[in-house]
């Protein structure tokens, strides 16, 4: 029993970054019929934000009681890549798919798997091909008071000397399990703070990222259904045209869906790479694929759809992974696809649009 | 400028063209390195590259008269980038000898081209068996400096069965590397053998998330888990596997083996050792000395086992080529030369005393390794029976 829920909360996990990456695709077929295929580079590039906040921002060592400078190394990574991604989207609309609008949607689909590739290869160029551990925020302790944690064999203690709370030279010293930090360490380290490097458990990452699904789902729920921007969504998400008459400027709106399905994708792309300790140029694409499929299993252009699609995927993954075959699981989501498509392919809880001809 | 530019082109291909006739008619020899210098993979091509460069200075000190040029390659990690890259480094740059690659399969794409070119290869670090025992496929031309994995996984086992008294084994598998695949089947086959017992659990090099994988492993209590892929899966593994693995050893062959680690795997519960070629906490002066070299010109960086069999690999060829030249003075390089001084040839490495026997492969001495932290601790040295 312990283990079908050990399995349910890894899957619910995987899942809710999946819903977040659905969430984007979602909504931007909504509103213009567009699968945006460089969506899963867009939650990349939000992953390589983060990436860079929590490794170079230093603020791990802000002087606040612990574990605070941790939580805003990760607060900040995770505003940094939502809002990294959100920009790259709106740049990506404005570039690429306004001037298409009115051209056929095969140009437009074409269009955005273009941009996938150019996407994917210049971070290939700019960030270099070889995958990069994620740094963990660092958690500061009294030289005095290291423990070593009772389940680690050996853990690394690292001083780092700032005068002035500049990066310097660190460091590493190497504890055994049980012990203290060892006197000669104690000594080297001098008046320099000693801290711990603390990566986020497992249970921390996975609570985390059900957390944020479902205050981004309380919080996209809210602005299509009760603001006046949700409206201008929702009424050019059923006629463009008819909308623009009414006074609604489309492309604001367009703008403005491209940036918030990007934002949940760039959030999304920091906690995965936080749960799976790295991050490369071409961590997007899976991620982006199977959301795609989450987003279809839900029913594409629904919110609680995209949800429920992502969870779902998740869920269905990871115990087919348990239970039949690891390797194979890749494929299970792509046949989920096809299974969904010939049995219903207005998804789960999509309805069936009559096209106008 | 719209005329000029043609002409510039022009004058570069042909002076591109004079100087690969020049390079291919003269006295140099060219030797061809393919490795990964990105990808996965990229932390192995690096090391090697680094051991290759320490060789070559000393090379060029002890005998000013052997007149030698490296030229580098990239495969990007890619099986299906080192054929081409092999290609371009015998027919564009005039490669007599090619040294390369690390990660079996890419050795194999190298093979097979490097057999139908009649240009010897020799293998720093591709331990797969069938690269040298299936003649048909690679061709008799490639050599190693490296064991094999038959001998790797056998040994292996009995660390696993002797040294930490496992009954039961979880071998993990990459099914898609010609390594993993042979590693896991020489380890099984002896850990049976000894009366201990396995399951195995096959993944994707390209997975990112294996907690599903590591939870599953973790559920059936093995008394150590036999992970036969790359660092680059078995730290991301490590990395998720704090509870579900908690006081169960990971072990691994030499594809275990890059500084990469244990940095992927953050602070794991698990103890991690692996088989290896060299170790630089090796006390061995032979060892030592090749670690003090490598730690001046690389910023203090502390040499690893690919870094080591660069080294040697390059040896191998200085050595081949001195008998060669002995054997055919003033005559030009050329491969069927270089292969038949490769043949037989015995040497004294950092890895150890290479002698390259009857399968191309020498016979040669293991160490076992654990990772601990960011450093390597020496375990033991296994010398072959």
């Amino acid at each position: 029993m312990s283990q079908l829920l050990s399995y349910l909360s890894i899957g619910l996990a995987v899942g809710a970054v999946y819903a977040f990456v659905a969430l984007g695709y979602s909504m931007v077929y909504g509103v213009v019929r567009l699968i945006n295929f460089a969506h899963g580079e867009v939650f990349m590039v939000g992953a390589f934000a983060g990436y860079f906040v929590l490794r170079d921002a230093g603020l791990d060592r802000l002087p606040l009681p612990q574990p605070w400078p941790a939580v805003a190394a990760y607060v900040a990574a995770l505003l940094v890549g939502g809002l990294a991604a959100g920009l790259l989207a709106v740049v990506a609309e404005r570039v690429c798919y306004r001037p298409l609008r009115r051209a056929p949607r095969i140009t437009v689909l074409l269009t955005a798997v273009g941009l996938s590739m150019l996407l994917q290869n210049g971070a290939r160029q700019a960030f270099g091909p070889s995958p990069r551990e994620w740094p963990s925020p660092r958690v500061f302790v009294d030289a005095e008071a290291v423990p070593a944690p009772a389940d680690a064999q050996y853990y690394v203690v690292r001083t780092f000397v700032s005068d002035r709370g500049e990066r310097s030279d660190h460091e590493e010293v190497l504890v055994a399990a049980g012990a203290t930090l060892p006197p000669a360490a104690r000594a080297a380290a001098g008046g320099a703070t000693v801290y711990r490097k603390a990566g986020l458990s497992a249970d921390e990452v996975k609570l985390g990222v059900v957390g944020m699904l479902v205050l981004a789902t309380g919080l996209l729920w809210f602005l299509v259904r009760r603001t006046r921007l949700g409206k201008a969504m929702r009424a050019t998400s059923e006629d463009a045209d008819a909308a623009r008459l009414m006074g609604v400027n489309v492309d604001v709106v367009v703008s403005a869906t491209f940036f918030l399905g990007a934002v949940l994708a760039g959030v999304g792309g920091v906690a995965y790479c936080a749960a799976y300790g790295n991050v490369d140029p071409l961590t997007g694409f899976l991620p982006g694929l199977k959301a795609f499929i989450a987003a279809v299993l839900g029913g594409i252009g629904s919110i609680p759809g995209a949800v429920v699609g992502g969870l779902l995927l998740g869920l269905l993954e990871t115990l087919f992974a348990a239970y039949v075959s690891t390797q194979w699981r890749d494929a299970l989501a792509f046949v989920v696809l096809v299974v969904i498509l010939v049995v219903r392919p207005s998804g789960l809880l999509g309805t069936a649009r009559r096209e106008k001809v | 400028m719209r005329r000029v530019l043609p002409a510039v082109l022009v004058a570069g291909i042909l002076g591109l063209a004079a100087c690969g006739a020049s390079e291919s008619s003269s006295k140099t020899l060219t030797v061809g390195v393919l490795l990964p210098m990105t990808g996965d993979q990229a932390t192995f091509g690096e090391s090697s590259w680094n051991g290759m460069l320490i060789a070559e200075a000393e090379i060029r000190a002890k005998d000013p008269g052997f007149a030698f040029q490296l030229e580098r390659a990239d495969e990007q990690s890619s099986k299906e980038l080192s054929g081409p890259q092999t290609k371009k480094l015998i027919e564009n740059n005039g490669a007599r000898i090619v040294l390369g690659s690390v990660a079996s399969s890419n050795t194999m794409g190298a093979a097979i081209v490097c057999k139908e070119a009649g240009v010897p290869l020799v293998t720093p670090a591709s331990t797969n068996d069938t690269l040298t025992d299936d003649p048909k496929k690679f061709g008799e031309m490639l050599f190693r400096v490296c064991f094999k994995d038959s001998f790797q996984g056998t040994m292996l086992a009995r660390f696993a069965r002797n040294t930490l008294k496992a009954n039961s084994a979880a071998v993990l598998i990459d099914k898609g590397s010609a390594y993993s695949v042979g590693l896991a089947e020489q380890f099984t086959k002896e850990f049976t053998r000894l009366g201990g017992a396995t399951f195995e659990e096959g993944f994707s090099a390209s997975d990112k998330d294996f907690t599903a994988l590591v939870q599953k492993v973790g559920q059936r209590k093995p008394d150590v888990i036999a992970c036969t892929g790359y660092y680059g899966s078995a730290g991301p593994m490590l990395r998720v596997s704090t509870e579900a693995w908690k006081g169960i050893p990971l072990i691994g062959g030499d594809g275990l083996d890059s500084e990469k680690l244990m940095k992927l795997a953050g602070e794991p519960t698990s103890r991690v050792y692996f088989t290896s070629h060299f170790v630089a906490t090796d006390t061995d002066p032979v060892v030592q000395r090749f670690v003090e070299k490598y730690r001046e010109r690389f910023g203090g960086k502390l040499p690893d086992a690919m870094a080591a069999l660069g080294y040697d690999a390059l040896y191998a060829v200085f050595e081949a080529g001195k008998r060669a030249r002995a054997a055919h003075p003033d005559a030009p390089w050329t491969s069927a030369h270089l292969a038949d001084a490769l043949r037989g040839l015995q040497f004294s490495g950092v890895t150890g005393k290479i002698v390259i026997g009857p399968d191309r492969t020498p016979r040669k001495e293991i160490v076992i390794v654990e990772a601990v932290g960011s450093t390597f601790t020496f375990v033991e040295k296994i010398q072959p029976e």
